[in-house]
């Protein structure tokens, strides 16, 4: 499955001012009436393996590199604390992609992206239903059905 | 991953919020709270589209707090330190958005905004030069910086590359395309008066005029190229004229042989640290306050009869050089032995020079005057 138009974050020909400009023509050519601006509570800290396996089986990666992945971002990890100066037990990482993992972007993308083509599957042409740069989403409606 | 719906925000565009009543929207049984404006992308929405005022005052906000904590502690500090920090953090957080701003600015001239961030650069160049140093667009020339609407014009043409290149699948490109922008109709449209932002990315920027005829076919690459060497030579030209109709009696140092290739500024700030300042300071022409000396004429950077000074110490071809220097440049721009020695980073000769020039000038104040002067950079 290719990435969806419009994610934005860290892909080569896009950047946070063409969103900008984008959203601002839709406000001004009335194409965007309701704008919902959406914040994810710690994105990139909360992505699960599960989920995020589910995720990249269905977009059709391949066993193989599955294991790679998972190999690479989640085995052996663990965590503690120290208050005081008393360290924690030791506690295993089971969610979250690596901050300054070349691979913590892409696996962001992909994790994001069926939610992103859902989002999408209506829109006009040039009229996206929605915006997002890795984890900065906006929601696009000309109108909203009453209730 | 969870919404933190509190901090969502629910925008009607173009109504008025007091005729309209907007929806009750909900995400995870929590109401997204209904927002007059936004901060997206670190730019400020509201519901006419991008608020320019506020994002004029957001962004000097950002680099005046910086420029506050800074001045805290960077009394010792060097001028190319200032430079580095400047160009590394200030003037990034300062130009983030300028393109769009300066369509904007482009629109509509008197723009409020504009005033604002202008101030703040030029705070920006007071706080390097050091000190309360007036004149920005001088130091600015030093440190071969363009003005601050001229950089913008800069990177609008930089922009309109990034535009060119962007990816089919980004939905601006599906918007400009509709608008048959001039990448792919060849023609030059119109300024929209219901969308006067876009309006101006629709037209390739004057920049681009070698490439105009086939601009659809020309490779990218050969593109940035042209247009990147143009802006150069605009630049070279622009900071050349910055302080010429302003202060024709000042030198004009702009020189290339006497600008560090690195930091691409004036070789005084490749001077040992505790220096710098007091060389830049000479260079911007501080030399006397303006007060008058007992010949009756004011002491500036070309006041040097009534200044006895050691001797240098030039070998025979510099003391030639020097005085072909002096044949050659423009008399009224005072070119004096110290900027002989700056420029040829006789860092020693130069200062013992500076020190003996201030020396005479505080003894002669103070024998004129009754007040007590200090002489420092």
């Amino acid at each position: 499955m290719s990435y969806s138009g419009i994610q934005g974050g860290f892909r080569s020909g896009y950047s946070t001012l063409t969103n900008i400009l984008t959203l601002h023509h839709l406000i001004e050519a009335d194409a965007a009436r309701h704008i919902v601006f959406l914040d994810f509570a710690s994105a990139f800290d909360s992505v699960g393996w599960p989920y995020l396996q589910q995720e990249l089986k269905e977009q059709g990666m391949t066993p193989l590199v599955l294991q790679l992945v998972y190999q690479l971002m989640y085995p052996d990890m663990s965590y503690s604390l120290i208050v005081n100066g008393c360290q924690s037990p030791k506690q295993p990482r089971t969610c979250g992609l690596l901050q300054g993992s070349p691979l913590s972007p892409i696996l962001s993308n992909r994790f994001i992206n069926s939610l992103l083509h859902s989002l999408n599957w209506n829109s006009q042409p040039t009229f996206p239903s929605a915006l997002f740069f890795a984890d900065d989403g906006v929601l696009i409606a000309p109108t909203i059905p009453k209730a | 991953m969870s919404f933190n719906t509190p901090k969502c925000g629910y925008i009607v565009t173009n109504q008025p919020i007091r005729t309209y009543l907007p929806h009750t929207l909900t995400l995870n049984n929590h109401t997204i709270p209904h927002v007059t404006s936004y901060k997206y992308l670190g730019v400020t929405f509201a519901s006419k589209g991008i608020d320019f005022v506020n994002q004029g005052i957001l962004l000097c906000q950002r680099v005046e707090s910086c420029l506050a904590g800074m001045r805290w502690f960077s009394a010792t500090w060097a001028p190319q330190i200032r430079l580095s920090i400047f160009k590394s953090i200030l003037l990034p957080t300062l130009e983030y958005s300028l393109p769009l701003l300066y369509a904007n600015y482009k629109s509509y001239h008197k723009a409020q905004e504009w005033i604002t961030l202008t101030n703040t650069d030029n705070n920006c160049l007071t706080w390097i030069a050091g000190g309360n140093a007036k004149r920005p667009h001088i130091t600015a020339h030093l440190l071969w910086l363009l003005p601050f609407v001229d950089r913008a014009q800069h990177l609008f043409p930089r922009f309109y590359l990034h535009l060119m290149a962007m990816a089919p699948s980004n939905p601006l490109r599906a918007i400009l395309d509709r608008s048959n922008w001039y990448s792919k109709s060849n023609h030059f449209m119109p300024i929209h008066k219901h969308d006067p932002l876009l309006s101006q990315f629709l037209n390739p920027p004057p920049a681009f005029t070698k490439h105009l005829s086939n601009l659809q076919h020309t490779p990218i690459t050969l593109l940035r190229d042209t247009v990147l060497e143009e802006l150069s030579t605009t630049k070279f030209t622009q900071i050349r004229s910055t302080i010429g109709p302003h202060s024709s009696k000042l030198l004009q140092v702009s020189m290339v042989t006497n600008r560090v290739p690195g930091l691409d500024c004036d070789v005084v700030l490749t001077a040992p640290v505790m220096d710098q300042a007091r060389f830049l300071a000479w260079r911007r022409g501080l030399f006397g306050w303006g007060r008058k000396c007992l010949c009756g004429e004011h002491f500036d950077r070309g006041h040097t009869k009534c200044m006895p000074y050691p001797d240098p110490g030039l070998t025979q071809e510099q003391q030639f050089i020097y005085e072909l220097d002096r044949y050659l440049i423009d008399p009224k721009t005072k070119y004096t032995i110290v900027d002989y020695l700056l420029n040829n980073s006789l860092w020693n000769q130069a200062r013992n020079i500076l020190n003996a020039w201030t020396l005479t000038m505080s003894n002669q104040l103070r024998s004129n005057t009754t007040h007590h002067l200090y002489w420092h950079y």
